[in-house]
């Protein structure tokens, strides 16, 4: 059986691949990329810091007992312990708004 | 030799590495242009839309990549859904512009005629012809893209080129 010259040539042509030129399609879908992404490690902790601090805001009692047990442990002033606490849970609080409004 | 495909994903999946993404952009760029221009019988500014959404809905699954299957199969799969659905929500009218002009012999037929021969045939066969004939793509992974059995895109192939044939070919002398 002879070869049959039409299925060939569209056969061909379906083969064919062209190269598309890039012409800026790779620029156009990058500048179409979400922004960066947050840094959840950030995000989970300094959540995490804020939930600590409306936790002691609202259990006065508990937190009384923690700092007790803290300064008897440290030989340091409750106050002072109260101090670093706040501290931290204002730094914490601070990064938690920066990473979300950035 | 460059980063392989997965080294890249790793990287983007890793530190939001831009830099990489972009160079799968660019690995693959052509490859799922050529796709949907096929799919959209031609409409280069069509398949580019649907290129660039194909790419950016990858950027956001690409956790979903488990790497057994080739990157550029997984790309198909989303250029052509981009298309499906795209097709669904604007379905094409008859095929715009001219007919596509007869070969004047057998070893002739211009691109641009076959991509209007293409957008003249039905979806199902001119979607298999064109994932078919994609770069990289096996029958068996055209198939699965487009979760039909093997036998059914074989048979929408078959007759796919018969109608190009029609459409493209000089017209055969009947035997006498």
């Amino acid at each position: 059986m002879s070869p049959e010259p039409e299925i060939d040539a569209v056969e061909k042509q379906l083969r064919a691949l062209p190269y598309v030129d890039d012409d800026g399609f790779t620029d156009r879908v990058m500048a179409r990329i979400p922004a960066r992404r947050r840094h959840r490690r950030g995000v989970v902790l300094g959540a995490s810091a804020v939930a600590v601090g409306i936790a002691a805001w609202s259990m006065p009692a508990l937190v009384e007992g923690a700092l007790a047990a803290a300064a008897e442990v440290t030989a340091v002033p409750a106050s002072a312990v109260v101090a670093v606490g706040a501290s931290l849970v204002v730094l914490a609080a601070a990064a938690v708004g920066r990473l979300l409004w950035e | 030799m460059g980063p392989t495909d997965a080294e890249l994903v790793a990287r983007v999946l890793a530190g939001d590495d831009r830099r990489a993404f972009a160079e799968l952009v660019r690995r693959h760029q052509s490859a799922v242009r050529g796709l949907l221009r096929r799919l959209t019988g031609g409409d280069a500014a069509l398949a580019d839309d649907l290129a660039q959404e194909t790419f950016l809905k990858a950027y956001r699954a690409l956790a979903g990549w488990r790497g057994g299957a080739k990157l550029s199969t997984w790309l198909h799969r989303i250029a052509y859904n981009a298309w499906a659905s795209q097709a669904r929500r604007a379905p094409s009218p008859e095929p715009p512009g001219p007919e596509p002009a007869r070969a004047a012999d057998a070893a002739a037929i211009d691109r641009a005629d076959l991509w209007r021969a293409l957008g003249r045939l039905r979806d199902e066969e001119r979607t298999a012809l064109a994932l078919t004939y994609a770069e990289e793509v096996t029958h068996e992974e055209a198939a699965a893209i487009l979760d039909w059995p093997l036998g059914t895109l074989k048979t929408h192939v078959l007759r796919g080129k018969e109608k190009l044939r029609r459409l493209l070919l000089p017209a055969v002398e009947e035997a006498s």
